[in-house]
């Protein structure tokens, strides 16, 4: 069942950069809502790299096709198989989450890399939108595409997994 | 500072914010002219031209791209300057230019119209054409036909809704030495020497795969080669990583059809879903559509042009 997105999609909430007969009405306020999601997403299953490419390659794909990807139900779910489609094509060029330069701010967890990749893709996209972003565990499955009580396994046990490789406690 | 926020801060850090210019952009860059020269859009009758740089930086949502003409013309011009040196010799001596050293000796060009469609478009019904290398220069690679509606182009042809896809790939690098149990490869691995498609075959019935079909010789596409299948088994929580396919899934069949071709191994690869912890299956029509796709694939060779 597709529904019309008209809210907030086609309004015109947020002054586009580029003229609207390029960015296409709504575009803008739809990248807004969306990116952070679809690349946290991306980047927690296939890496800082290729997740990024990958959300820029699916929100392009959603500018190509705005007319029909504005009416879908799920438009993030559908430019998050997009970028995973492109995504598991690339060939890996360097660590998928390398461990922060030295020249990063103090207050960054310079351990979070190695905990990262001691993660499997799946446990990281449900630790990052779930636990970090504070998508319910449906939304993610719906994005995903995955079985809700399948975001709730791997939540789980990434989260313990993640604790345990930075030694933190549950309340930190 | 909490662990959530940690994370965000980690990951917005290394990959910062994709901007809408810079999404769009993708679609405008210059690195990607070759491929929308190539492209295939709503194909209008008679037309024959080739997208320019400046029509492509003024196109809009939902317009289509360039034409995929130049391929079929390179092919064309392949075929006529093959006939012409075959058929032409003046001291008597035939020049056979389908002498190829592999198993078989097949070379064909792609059927025409042949397209070579942009990642995420849509495919009309039509015969469509995916670069082993993505060298405009050679044509090696593998034509298919589309019958019906529900197609789109992800690196090859992909069921719009994800179950089923066909893809191709040219590889040089052998399976990661971290890639047996289920192990993510950090990075690219040393090249093998005299690594054949045989020797490729064999490492996927052993990278810890399920083996549905273990790798056997096969004559497929107008080639001889190996064929083998396999699934990614329920338990390997880690993607599996391998050097032309960095991610694949508990529940992911992939089924290969493994060639020589030019020192290179080309891989011809199916890959559909089976009910695992993860994934609802691929629907038993979306599977019989992709073999009905399968069977109509023909592997394409060529020599770099001036060689």
């Amino acid at each position: 069942v597709q529904t019309s997105l008209s809210v907030p999609y086609d309004s015109d909430m947020v002054r586009p950069a580029l003229p609207e007969v390029v960015v296409g009405p709504g575009f803008v306020a739809f990248v807004r809502d969306v990116e952070p999601k679809l690349r946290r997403a991306l980047v927690a299953g296939f890496g800082v790299d290729i997740g990024r490419e990958a959300t820029a390659e699916a929100l392009a794909y959603g500018w190509e096709h705005w007319e029909r990807v504005r009416h879908l139900e799920n438009p993030a779910g559908y430019l998050y198989r997009v970028g995973q489609s492109w995504a598991r094509r690339r060939p890996l060029r360097r660590a998928l989450f390398p461990d922060l330069p030295a020249s990063s701010e103090p207050w960054f967890e310079p351990g979070l890399g190695p905990a990262l990749r001691a993660l499997s893709p799946r446990q990281r996209q449900a630790v990052i939108l779930v636990h970090a972003m504070g998508l319910s565990q449906a939304e993610t499955a719906s994005m995903l595409g995955l079985k809700p009580t399948s975001v709730q396994n791997h939540l789980q046990r990434g989260l313990s997994r993640l604790r345990m490789a930075l030694g933190v406690d549950d309340e930190t | 500072m909490r662990l959530e926020r940690r994370l965000l801060d980690y990951i917005d850090e290394m990959a910062p914010s994709v901007t809408t210019e810079e999404a769009i952009a993708r679609k405008q860059s210059p690195n990607r002219a070759w491929m929308r020269v190539a492209s295939a859009p709503k194909r209008r009758a008679g037309d024959f031209m080739t997208k320019t740089e400046e029509s492509a930086k003024t196109q809009t949502p939902g317009q289509g791209r360039g034409l995929a003409w130049a391929i079929a013309a390179f092919a064309l011009v392949l075929v006529a300057g093959g006939l012409y040196f075959a058929f032409s010799g003046d001291d008597g001596q035939v020049v056979d230019q389908t002498t190829v050293p592999t198993p078989t000796t097949v070379l064909t060009t792609p059927p025409n119209p042949t397209q070579l469609p942009e990642f995420g478009q849509e495919l009309d019904p039509g015969v469509y054409f995916i670069d082993a290398d993505d060298d405009p220069s050679t044509t090696t690679g593998i034509t298919y036909r589309i019958e019906g509606p529900g197609w789109m182009s992800q690196n090859g042809p992909s069921r719009d809704n994800g179950s089923v896809s066909l893809h191709l790939h040219q590889v040089q690098l052998r399976f990661g030495p971290h890639s047996p149990g289920c192990n993510y490869p950090e990075g690219p691995t040393s090249e093998a020497a005299e690594f054949t498609a045989a020797d490729l075959a064999d490492e996927f019935a052993a990278n810890g795969f399920s083996v549905r079909e273990a790798p056997a010789p096969v004559s497929a596409f107008g080639h001889d080669g190996y064929h083998v299948v396999v699934e990614v088994p329920e338990g390997c929580d880690d993607a599996v990583g391998f050097q032309y396919n960095a991610f694949a899934f508990p529940g992911d069949v992939i089924e290969a059809w493994l060639f020589d071709i030019d020192g290179q191994i080309v891989i011809v690869e199916a890959n559909w879903k089976t009910e695992a912890t993860d994934l609802t299956a691929s629907p038993e029509e979306d599977v019989a559509e992709l073999r009905a796709v399968i069977d109509t694939v023909v592997l394409t060779r060529s020599t770099p042009s001036g060689s």
